[in-house]
């Protein structure tokens, strides 16, 4: 057993046990395109849009976007985007769910709590029970959906559905982050939508969360706790808006330097409620929101590229995949299966609010 | 300030100096020394009113290179004590403090590469530098990455083979920032931090920070890297001082 890593940290009390992450599975939906094949696809030449896609620090994005008609890319009506939604989130979060559960020879009957997220696309019955109906889920499966909360929201779901664990020692928490950016998509042209659709990327991210006393930290982190911070003063930064009929996302060009400002904040609260300091966190996972933001994180926090790798990875591979980012990173982090007992880890997702969430995770 | 077995530590006001103390060994870093200097410091970085980390020694010499008893210690030898080094290495280099060497005497493999970590660089007249990590057929850590950033690519290749320097020498190679007569130094070491006192630590952090990134990344990548840096140091209190101060003066 190595302990060399809890003998370092004096001051912070390790959890015996809690509610870990045991699992996750992803799934991109759609087409994998280049940022040029995306731009030769819109016929886009004006070179401000262009140099917008060229200079995202991304090299590729899923996406579920129409054949073009005669080489032209149709418009899409409001009701074949809000299809695309719906058929997004059941094809590809069922199978996100079943990467995440298949590892442990688990099904979607074993499965106790159901918590979905999506910031792009508004269903009523809503995600968990088109997903229950879908994969068999248990009739009596508590669930919940959480929409509309945007880049933020995996944190913020994921923390209910930890308590739920906590409270109910060996019974099994699910979440399921669905984001079908595609289905959020205006293209009308302008610099607003274009700096949206040169951004973000369709992903499905499911993880599977237990409390159980024969799991240990190979199994995965307790997520420990958590902190919110919310801005106010920026409510209007980061928001949905009508673009004639459809709903566009809208980002606020200084967004990126109000995190930067903002972001020590909860990361010193959490950290110095359990002691830490930043140096003694290993792992960071933070949400691919864009590389302006990120290096206002690197710089505010004292981050370097080695620390939010995997954020950048996502990045340039995926693009923004909203809520389930961060667990795309998470991903990205196990597979370099470079974890050991005791290390700790932060993640951290922005979004609208302005807001900033994270939570210590402890392996 | 807590005692350690390679280290002496002294902290006056607002400036904390770490004297190598191995003197039978002259001064050799063994991972012992390494791990006290990342004790030392975490106890540094957490207490502000430090401003200046000076590294010296006590002797007549600075350091004379790895210990090599510690690094051939262990059959098959194993490449975790290094990383440790560089490890430590990196967090003096990024320290929140203004870091100071001051030599005197032999510097050394592991100790020169210790006087590359520091934002400024002290050498009495009888200081000598070398490389002598090559000529024992193994690799000088880290100066690989930070010697021609200093000095090119044809004085560092010179260096990793073993030629060495004199105090001289090495202030005309850009290495150390001044030269000085052995019973003059504390008086030099005094000058530098008198003529710091007043510069702002974060600015000063970030500063650094991009000068020694500058190398390694790709201009789009660095101008990020930089707004976000100057956007920080013109939200935090000392610029905002400034502006303060100017807005006055209108």
């Amino acid at each position: 057993m190595n302990m060399i890593n809890k003998n370092k940290i004096q001051d912070f009390v390790y959890p015996e046990n809690g509610p870990r992450i045991v699992s996750i599975g992803t799934a991109n939906p759609g087409t994998r395109y280049s940022q040029e094949e995306i731009v030769k696809l819109y016929h886009e030449t004006n070179p401000i849009i262009v140099g917008l896609f060229q200079n995202s620090h991304i090299k590729h994005r899923h996406l579920i976007l129409p054949e073009p008609v005669n080489g032209v890319m149709p418009e899409e009506t409001n009701e074949q985007l809000i299809a695309k939604h719906r058929k997004g989130v059941e094809e590809f979060g069922a199978k996100a769910v079943e990467e995440c559960l298949n590892p442990l020879n688990l099904g979607p009957r074993d499965i106790d709590f159901l918590c979905c997220v999506s910031s792009t696309g508004f269903l009523c019955p809503g995600i968990t029970a088109r997903l229950i109906k879908k994969m068999g889920f248990r009739e009596n499966v508590h669930r919940i959906d959480i929409l509309g909360m945007g880049c933020n929201a995996g944190l913020n779901a994921i923390n209910p559905v930890v308590s739920f664990a906590k409270s109910n020692p060996g019974k099994l928490g699910l979440m399921v982050c669905t984001e079908i950016c595609s289905a959020a998509y205006v293209y009308n042209k302008t610099l607003n939508t274009a700096v949206v659709n040169s951004l973000f990327g369709d992903g499905v991210a499911a993880v599977l969360v237990r409390q159980d006393n024969a799991d240990t930290w190979k199994k995965g982190p307790i997520v420990h706790d958590f902190e919110s911070h919310i801005i106010v003063d920026s409510i209007e930064a980061m928001k949905f808006e009508l673009e004639r009929d459809k709903l566009s996302f809208f980002l606020d060009r200084d967004i990126p330097y109000v995190i930067g400002l903002n972001i020590e904040k909860p990361v010193t609260r959490l950290l110095k409620r359990n002691n830490l300091k930043l140096r003694h966190i290993k792992h960071w996972l933070v949400h691919s929101g864009g590389k302006k933001v990120l290096d206002a994180i690197e710089y505010n926090l004292g981050l370097t590229d080695y620390d939010v790798r995997h954020t950048l990875h996502i990045l340039q591979n995926f693009g923004n995949l909203s809520s389930g980012s961060f667990l795309f990173s998470y991903k990205e982090l196990c597979k370099e299966q470079i974890i050991e007992e005791g290390d700790l880890g932060v993640a951290i997702t922005m979004g609208p609010g302005t807001t900033i969430e994270t939570a210590l995770l402890v392996w | 300030m807590k005692n350690y077995s390679t280290l002496q530590i002294q902290k006056e006001k607002d400036v904390a100096t770490i004297f190598l103390h191995r003197p039978e060994k002259k001064n050799a870093i063994n991972i012992q020394m390494v791990n006290d200097l990342t004790d030392a410091l975490d106890t540094i970085e957490d207490t502000k009113e430090i401003k200046f980390l000076i590294l010296r020694s006590k002797e007549s010499l600075f350091c004379s290179g790895l210990d090599l008893e510690d690094v051939t210690s262990k059959n098959p030898p194993d490449i975790y004590g290094f990383q440790k080094w560089e490890k430590m290495c990196h967090r003096i280099e990024n320290l929140n403090k203004i870091t100071i060497a001051s030599i005197e005497g032999e510097c050394i493999g592991g100790g020169f590469q210790l006087v590359l970590l520091c934002d400024i660089r002290l050498a009495t007249t009888r200081a000598k530098f070398a490389f002598n990590e090559v000529r024992n057929a193994f690799l000088p850590g880290l100066a690989t990455y930070r010697l021609a950033k200093y000095v090119g690519l044809g004085k560092a290749k010179q260096l990793m083979m073993g030629d060495s320097l004199d105090a001289r020498d090495a202030l005309h190679w850009g290495l150390v920032n001044q030269v000085c007569e052995p019973e003059n130094m504390l008086e030099i070491i005094q000058q530098n931090l008198n003529n710091h006192s007043s510069l702002p630590l974060p600015a000063w952090t970030l500063a650094r920070r991009l000068m020694n990134e500058c190398y390694s990344s790709p201009y789009e990548n660095f101008l990020g890297h930089f707004l976000a840096a100057q956007h920080r140091a013109i939200n935090l209190e000392d610029f905002q001082k400034v502006a303060q101060q100017q807005q006055g003066k209108k």
